[in-house]
Parts: structure tokens; sequence; C-alpha cells
């Protein structure tokens, strides 16, 4: 081989030991940032099959698994539902405050105890007082649940409006990036953007497609958000009924109905759409059921002055917000019905018969503190379901995070390995220019 | 013999104190619902816990009714009883009466000693437990029911029910209506008797002894009625504590710490050897009868 | 060791001891249910060494029934028991011999006492697998009865 041949070849293999040099300082250098993917060096397994895809070679350059990742976004979707579910049925159930001594299933119960009372002592205006004390206790913590319920909501609108304008801004990121990818391709540019697709992934659940280059994908519900050249924001309408807002979305671009079942969103969404209205529906079930039998019970009774004909409960409510005692009764005790005639001083069964009310199978065939008992239990369900989902998930989430870490991850040993290595090879290299120059000057001086 | 209102108060306390004692002291894991954590932590646990707690507060409601309802009863029962000897009191001067050696003066003094009778009848018919009439049905603070004019006494009171809800669906009745009395005849019975001491018609007083002798025992099976259903008050309300008292027994209603904690601490040398004592006599015992 | 004591002592030969052991896990008849759980019939008394002498009552229909028990033979107030359960309750000394009587345990709210019901006995017959609460009519038997002078 010439010697000017050598010179080429340890010129060549210099080189590429700085590359190399310089690939493994820029791996140790990121050892800690985030969505950093290792970087290959030149000689490791990036050429051939990859080129003929038409895959980017910046793209190629990083150390990664695209199944894993496109599984962990999926993932991720999931986790962010499950640890939004967790938290926020959590605390509505925590609304609720059962069991406790100030919870409605306690203050039903000391009502009914109340009308018993009054019912062994119906001549008895300190009864009364009781029996409508009870009432007006009881009939408070529906107002209160039923207000905190309707707070809790407000605060999820705001957080469901937040979270679409960050799912926005993250979108428009996605395609940021994509345009600066086009004009200069780099593998940084890569790792930035798929940092932004997993937080993405945690509001809501993303599919993506093509995830190594320009090509990238990312739908929502069949539905484009972002691809080369292309992007879309979301856009959140609300409908209301009974001054109660439930949320649908749609792509500014074409208008179509868009479904967002998973991410922190998604969460919210149904828990705004579904799970609050159901409960709220039930409680105001339950208090309209209530006010309307006691009234009946009661408007047939008379009190000791021989009056009938008025009801306990104030009658017209829509529900848990306003059920409240009849005004009349609030300011005069006297008017509580017990006897089932009048002049009966001592017939307390108008009294009795409702306290037996609360044994009347009147809703879905159990009573009202069955109805009410199976609400807590469902919410109660609804949030130990929601623990056991969000711990399985996060276990698989972990799980995908640490396959994902050892392919693309930066072992630092690994790295101080391979540049001992590419050292030696440099000296090696140099050390034959060295020698190949010592041989060419020697060829010159000759001459 | 004359009933003072002493004599009730002091039925009534002693009522009271029989209630209150025969009322388990220590507070119920099932009233205190401590070991409860949220639905969350147990949904299918917390629902059944939650019946049994609803159960319980509706058994400790029953017993409340009772002891509510014992006072009325037991009152009722004395103050029965006391009518009754007042007319076995009159029973015997109408024996007395009945025969002839008793003067007119003698009739007439009798005919007094019989108004103070009636007039203590009367008197415990309008009877008041509570500021309220017990004899009236359930015309209770109305007017008196019972009016008695010196001829005749009226019953102005109605037939309705005083019931107390004992167990489940079971409302017992726990008054003595004034019109269950005045079928007693015993009114009528004793005003005629007067009437015939002061006329001094010895046979129509000697007539009148098999009517007041009907008279006393309708009212004494009265009072035992109300003597019964006193039992059954007591035996529901035992029934009620041991079912409360099973309901607190509830392992699962327990944690499983306490569970261990306290059975350790019992499961000492202490009561080993106190069984093994026991153990020994009755086996003794066993093998002596087994085998005689 | 003294419950080995007790039944092989009481028992004329091996089998009736083999026997009694047998019947011992057989479910028993309710006829009443218990108070509180009138429409549960069938129950079993489970014997664990751990817990010795207690046992525990257990449900079979519902699984979430069960209670700690005690037979009164480790009781000084079982005297009391057996006597009010031949007199008041007419129960012959003969039969009181053939079956078990035991006491259902409870603890306080502050787990500090666990108490026996005294008041209402659990009498078990094991030749016929039947068992019945017992509620005593008697004010000097109490409804808590405190285990040791702890």
């Amino acid at each position: 081989m010439a010697i000017s041949q050598i010179f080429d070849v340890s010129k060549q293999a210099l080189q590429n030991s700085e590359r190399a040099i310089d690939t493994i300082s820029k791996n140790i250098a990121n050892v800690n940032t985030e969505g950093y993917k290792r970087r290959l060096i030149d000689t490791e397994n990036f050429t051939g099959s990859g080129a003929a895809n038409g895959v980017d070679t910046q793209d190629l350059m990083r150390a990664r698994n695209v199944f894993i990742e496109n599984q962990l976004i999926k993932e991720q979707g999931s986790l962010g539902k499950y640890e939004s579910d967790s938290a926020i049925i959590a605390n509505i159930e925590s609304l609720f405050g059962e069991p406790g001594s100030s919870g409605l299933q306690n203050l039903m119960t000391e009502f009914w105890n109340s009308w018993n009372d009054l019912a062994n002592d119906p001549e008895s205006q300190s009864a009364r007082v009781v029996v409508r004390d009870k009432a007006v206790t009881m009939t408070n913590a529906f107002n209160r649940v039923y207000s905190d319920l309707h707070d809790m909501q407000q605060e999820i609108s705001r957080e469901i409006v937040n979270t679409v304008t960050q799912a926005n801004k993250l979108i428009r990121q996605i395609d940021t990036l994509n345009r600066q990818y086009t004009v200069s391709k780099s593998a940084d540019l890569l790792d930035q953007r798929d940092l932004v697709l997993n937080q993405l992934s945690e509001l809501i659940d993303i599919e993506v497609k093509n995830n190594s280059g320009s090509d990238l994908v990312v739908s929502l519900d069949g539905q484009i958000l972002v691809s080369q050249n292309y992007v879309s924001q979301i856009v959140s309408d609300a409908s209301y009924e009974n001054n109660y807002p439930s949320y649908t979305f749609a792509l500014d671009t074409n208008k179509k109905a868009i479904n967002i079942e998973g991410g922190s969103l998604g969460s919210i969404l149904d828990i705004n759409n579904e799970y609050i209205p159901d409960y709220m529906n039930q409680l105001d079930i339950l208090a309209v059921s209530l006010v309307g039998r006691i009234n009946q019970l009661h408007s047939n009774g008379y009190n000791l002055d021989g009056k009938t004909g008025i009801n306990f409960f104030e009658s017209n409510v829509s529900g848990a917000a306003d059920i409240t005692v009849n005004r009349d009764i609030r300011e005069d005790h006297s008017l509580i019905a017990t006897a089932g005639s009048e002049s009966a001083a001592g017939d307390g069964s108008v009294a009795q018969a409702i306290y037996d009310a609360q044994f009347e199978k009147v809703l879905n065939n159990g009573t009202y503190s069955d109805y009410y008992n199976s609400l807590i239990t469902q919410v109660g369900h609804q949030v130990s379901e929601a623990n056991f989902n969000y711990e399985s998930q996060q276990n698989i989430v972990q799980s995908l995070q640490n396959q994902r870490d050892s392919v693309s991850g930066v072992s630092l040993d690994e790295e101080l390995a391979k540049l001992i290595e590419y050292q030696n090879a440099y000296q090696a290299a140099s050390k034959l220019i060295a020698t190949s120059n010592a041989m060419i000057n020697s060829i010159l001086t000759m001459i | 013999m004359r009933v003072t209102q002493s004599m009730m108060t002091r039925t009534l306390i002693s009522n009271l104190n029989k209630g209150r004692e025969s009322m388990s002291t220590s507070q119920s894991i099932m009233s205190t619902g401590k070991n409860l954590q949220s639905a969350s932590d147990d949904p299918v646990k917390y629902a059944t816990t939650t019946r049994y707690k609803e159960t319980y507060s509706q058994n400790e409601q029953y017993q409340k009714n009772i002891l509510d309802a014992k006072g009325w009863v037991d009152t009722t029962s004395s103050i029965l009883n006391d009518i009754y000897s007042n007319v076995l009191s009159a029973k015997d001067l109408a024996y007395s009466a009945a025969d002839s050696s008793s003067s007119t003066e003698e009739l007439e003094t009798m005919a007094d000693q019989l108004e103070g009778f009636i007039s203590e009848i009367y008197s415990l018919t309008n009877s008041k437990y509570l500021g309220k009439y017990l004899f009236s049905g359930t015309r209770t603070v109305e007017d008196k029911p019972f009016d008695y004019d010196g001829s005749t006494v009226d019953y102005i009171g109605n037939e309705g029910k005083i019931t107390r809800r004992i167990s489940e669906g079971y409302d017992a009745t726990i008054n003595i209506s004034g019109d269950e009395i005045m079928n007693t005849d015993v009114f009528e019975n004793l005003i005629s008797l007067r009437d015939a001491m002061l006329a001094g018609d010895r046979s129509a007083i000697s007539d009148s002894i098999g009517a007041l002798e009907q008279s006393a025992q309708d009212i004494l099976s009265i009072q035992s009625k109300t003597g019964s259903l006193s039992n059954l008050l007591d035996m529901t309300n035992n029934r009620l504590e041991v079912a409360n008292t099973n309901l607190s027994s509830l392992i699962s209603e327990l944690e499983d710490a306490d569970l261990t904690e306290v059975i350790a601490q019992y499961n000492s040398n202490e009561l080993a050897y106190q069984a093994a004592l026991q153990a020994t006599s009755s086996v003794l015992n066993l093998n002596i009868l087994d085998f005689l | 060791m003294y419950n080995s004591m007790i039944k092989s002592s009481s028992y004329k030969n091996k089998d009736d001891l083999a026997e009694h052991q047998f019947q011992q896990n057989q479910p028993l008849h309710f006829r009443f249910g218990l108070p509180g759980f009138e429409s549960l019939r069938e129950f079993r008394v489970i014997n664990k060494k751990e817990i010795a002498p207690f046992a525990i009552l257990q449900s079979l229909d519902e699984p979430r029934v069960s209670m700690i028990i005690i037979n009164i033979k480790y009781l000084p107030v079982q005297k009391q028991i057996r006597r009010v359960l031949m007199d008041a309750n007419r129960i012959t000394p003969e039969k009181l011999r053939k079956i078990d009587v035991y006491v259902i345990l409870k603890v306080s709210a502050d787990k500090q006492r666990l108490t026996a019901n005294a008041k209402a006995p659990l009498l078990i017959d094991w030749e016929r697998l039947a068992g019945q609460q017992l509620v005593l009519e008697r004010d000097d038997l109490p409804l808590e009865y405190h285990l040791n002078k702890v």
C-alpha cells in the first residue's frame, strides 16, 4: 500500500474516532437530560435497512425502540386517566362524609327517630321542636352536599378549559418542532418532540404513527391533530341542561365530534358529563321522593289545634338543592301534625306513619336508606376501582419506561468504556499518522 | 287505700331506673362505628355494616319506646290494682250492710264510706301520667275523661288506642280506655249499692254483691292483661338487647388487630388455671352422675 | 393440655371421643336463628388451637356473621347460668349434661374490655346437632359479664 494511502486510511480512522468521541461526550453530557435518547456511534448498526426504508438518518442516530415508545404513549394515556379519576372521585367521596355523624345516613336516621319520639308524645311541643330541628339539619345536609358537588363541577369545568388549552399548546409545539426539523434535521429536535408527545399523551389519548422523522402523524379518535405541514386545535363546546354544562369536543379544522376517552381530560370529561350528574340526579330523586311521601302523610294529619292539610316540606322543590322544611313550620313548630283525627291529642298515628315511611320500598324496590346507601357504595366502588387501576397502570407504565430507558438511556459505565476504546483507537491512529508522516519525511529528505 | 301522687311518682322513677340498668353500659362498636372507614376501603363491607348499624339504631329506638311504654303500663297496672282494692273494700262493706243487724244510721254511715270509695275510684280513673290522662283513650289532655255529678258517672273520653312501636312492625296498645272501665259497670254498681244503702233496701244490697263481685273480677282481668303486657314489654326489651349485643359481637366489625390483642390479653394463665379448676370439678361431677 | 384432659376423661372410650370430635365439626341447625339474625339457621362451631379456649360461631348462610364464643365451663359464672337453666327454664340436669353451653363475647368500643353475654347463653346439642340462643329473663345475669378481674 502506498504511504499516502496509509495516510488517508489513518486520517479516516482519526476522523471516525473523533466523531465517536464527540458522540460519546454528548451522551455523557446528556445523561440527565429528560427525553434525551442515546446517540449511536456511526459504526453501530444504523446503516443499511433503515436507510433503505427511507427513515431519517437523524432519527437512526438515536438509540430507540419505537414499538415500546408507542406502547408507552398509549399506556400513559390510561395512566393519566386513572390518576385523575383516583384523585377526583376520592374527593367527591369525602364530600359525602360517610360514615359520619353529620353524614346524610345518620341525619336521616335521627330524622326518622324524632318522629317516633313524637309519636310517643304527640301532646308535646318540645317533641315537635326536635322533629323540626332534625328535619332542618337533614335538609341542610342535602343542600350542602348538592352545593359541594356543584362547586366541584365548576372547578372541573375550569380544569377542562385549562387542559384543552394546555393540550392545544403542546399540539402546536409539535407542529413547530416538525417545521424546524424540516429545515434543519437534528436528533435533538426529535428528542424534544418525543418529550412533548409524552406530555400530551398524559392529557389526551393520542395515537402516533411513523414516530421517527418528518412523517409523524398524531391523531385523536381517528382525527389528525398534527402531521407534516398540518396542525389542528381542539375546540370545546358546552351544552346546558338545567344550568349544568355538558362538554363535547371537535377539531377546529373539521367540526366533527371527537371522543376523548383517555388522559386526564378523558377522566374529567367523564366525571363532569356522567359521574357528577348521576350523583346529583340520585340525590334529587331521593329528596323529591322523601318530600312527596312525607307531605302526603303529614297533610292528612292533625295538629293539636285541629289544623290539617299542612305540608311538612316545601312542596315546590326541584330536589336536593332546595329541599327545605315548610317555612310556616320553621316559624311555628306547633303546626306539625301527629293525629289521624281532630280532638285526640294522644293520637300519634300520623307521626308513627311518618316514622314507618322509612321502611317503605319506594325507590328501586328499596327504602330511602337503601337508595342512599347504594349511592355511597357506588361511589366507593368507583374510587376503589380507580385506585386499583391507577396502581396497576403505574406498574405497566414503569415497566415500559424501564424498557425504553434500557434501550435509549445513557449508561455512564458503558459510555466511559467506549470512550477509552475510542481514545485508544485515536491514539493508535495518530501514531500511525505520525509514523506515516515520519516515513514520508524521511522519503522526502532522502530525495 | 288511697293512692297518693308520691306513690305514682315512685313507680315512675323505679321503672325508669330499671330501664336504665337493663340497657348496656358500654358504648358499642355499632353505635360509635369507629371501625368503619369510608366505603372505598371496602365497598361490600360498608354496605352490610351500614345495614347492621341501621338495625342497631332501630332496635335502640324500640327499646326507648318500650321504656316509655313501661312507665305508662306499670302506672296503669298500679292504679287498676288500687281500684280493685277499693272495689273489694266496697264489697266488704256490702256484706256488712246486707247483714240484717245493721241499723239505718249504720247504713247511712256505710253509705258515706262507700261514697268515699266511689270518690277514690273516680279520682283514680281520672289519673294523669306525665300530664296525660291514662284512661281517656287518645283524648289525653282535653278534658278529664270521667265526670261524676253525684248520681252518674259519664265517660267522655274516646276509644282511641295509644300504641308504641316495640319491635319491627309491631305496635303494642298500651292504654286501657275508659270504655273498658265503664263496661265493668263498676260505677253503676257502686252507686246503686250506695243508693240501696241510703234507702235501707237490704235485699237490693245483697243483690248488688254479685254484680260488684263481677265488676271486681272484670277489673282484675283488665289489670292482669296490663300485667301480661308489662311482661311482654320486658321480654321484648330483653330480646332487643340481646339482638344488639349480638350485632356488637360480630367479629367482622372488629379490626383483626383488635381481636388478636384482646384474646391474647385474656388467654392468660389465670384464665387457664380457673378453667382447669372448673374443668376438674365438672369432670368429677360428670363422672359421678354418669356412673351412679 | 387441659382441653384433652377434659375430653378424654369424660368419655368412656376412644370411639366416643372420636365421635364427639366428629360431631363438633358438623353444621348445627338453629331453629330460631339468633336474636337479631332470625333468618340465619345454619351455623358451625370452629375450634382453633391458636385461640383456645375460645371458639368461633360461624354462620353458614352469611359469611360475615361470626362471633367469638367460649364454653361456660371456663367461667365462674357457669354455676349461676346452669342453675337458672335448670330452675327457670326447666332443663333437666341430665339434659344439661348432654349439651354444651357457650356464651358470646363482645369487645367494647374502646377495645379495653372483653365481656360475655351471660344473659343469653348459647345451647348446643351435639347429638341432635341443634342450637339455640336462650334469652334468660333474669336481672342477675349480666349482658356484659367481665371475663376476668383485669
